[in-house]
């Protein structure tokens, strides 16, 4: 027995799609003054990680490294 | 600040490739909002947006690193399409997880006495049970009997008797905890066990 959920999530993913062509058409320019950002924390996160990443061969296979 | 206003995103990400970790800030910092603004066009919810906006550029961050990245294009296009395919696989999973399914189940999780219809057997024991107490509340004061018809048989709301009958909210509740404890009293009397299965 099934029970299936009314969401449809094919047309969640049409959507996404079809916004992913506007906002790709949309100039850099557009978004310069735009106050729809993550959170300041979220952003240092990312760029702590970039810091600390560092991508190391381990018996020919890639594997992540981060130093803390 | 300067830096970020003169170099173009093919520079700063072969300097950041380089080993300038700045150039990853200034990327960051100049694409954020349009990149944002995509996710949660996306999936509206802002902790969900941050996730994806986090978890895209963890990616990216990784691609470059490992110098699998080959410029083809806009990097804030190439980061969307991250962001795009990280959307399309919660929606996916969300998909999956909303699916209730007896496959992976050994026994049939709805064949269970709860969800069934009951036994004539039992449907003959609630009926017994029920006329005997539409009897001991006949056998209530009138008073009494009224609150808990108007309560149980009606389902009137304490105020709403309390009105109907002209009298406070704590008359009628008072009437309602002295009905209830005759009722007990009364089937003790006369034997009488109420208890349904």
């Amino acid at each position: 027995m099934n029970e299936n959920f009314t969401q449809d999530y094919s047309s969640l993913e049409e959507d996404a799609s079809y916004w992913l062509s506007v906002f790709d058409k949309l100039p850099d320019a557009v978004f310069s003054n735009s106050d729809k950002c993550p959170r300041t924390f979220i952003v240092n996160k990312i760029k702590a990680f970039a810091r600390a990443y560092k991508p190391i061969v381990v018996l020919g296979k890639e594997t992540d490294f981060i130093i803390n | 600040m300067e830096k970020q206003l003169v170099l173009s995103d093919e520079q700063l990400v072969k300097d950041f490739v380089a080993g300038d970790s700045g150039s990853i800030d200034i990327l960051i910092e100049r694409h954020k909002a349009k990149i944002f603004s995509y996710i949660v066009m996306c999936v509206k919810q802002q902790e969900l947006a941050e996730d994806i906006f986090q978890e895209a550029f963890i990616r990216v961050i990784r691609t470059l690193k490992n110098g699998r990245y080959s410029d083809s294009g806009k990097f804030s296009s190439w980061v969307m399409r991250i962001a795009h395919n990280l959307i399309i696989d919660y929606y996916r999973k969300q998909k999956n997880q909303s699916v209730i399914s007896n496959d992976n189940y050994e026994y049939d999780l709805f064949n269970s006495t709860q969800f069934s219809d009951k036994s004539v057997e039992e449907q003959m024991v609630t009926d017994q049970v029920l006329s005997e107490v539409s009897m001991l509340v006949n056998l209530l004061p009138d008073n009494q009997r009224e609150v808990v018809v108007m309560r149980h048989y009606r389902d009137l709301s304490f105020k709403e008797i309390a009105e109907e009958t002209n009298v406070s909210i704590n008359t009628a509740l008072g009437r309602m905890r002295y009905a209830l404890m005759n009722l007990r009293r009364l089937a003790e009397e006369r034997n009488i066990s109420l208890t349904m299965s």
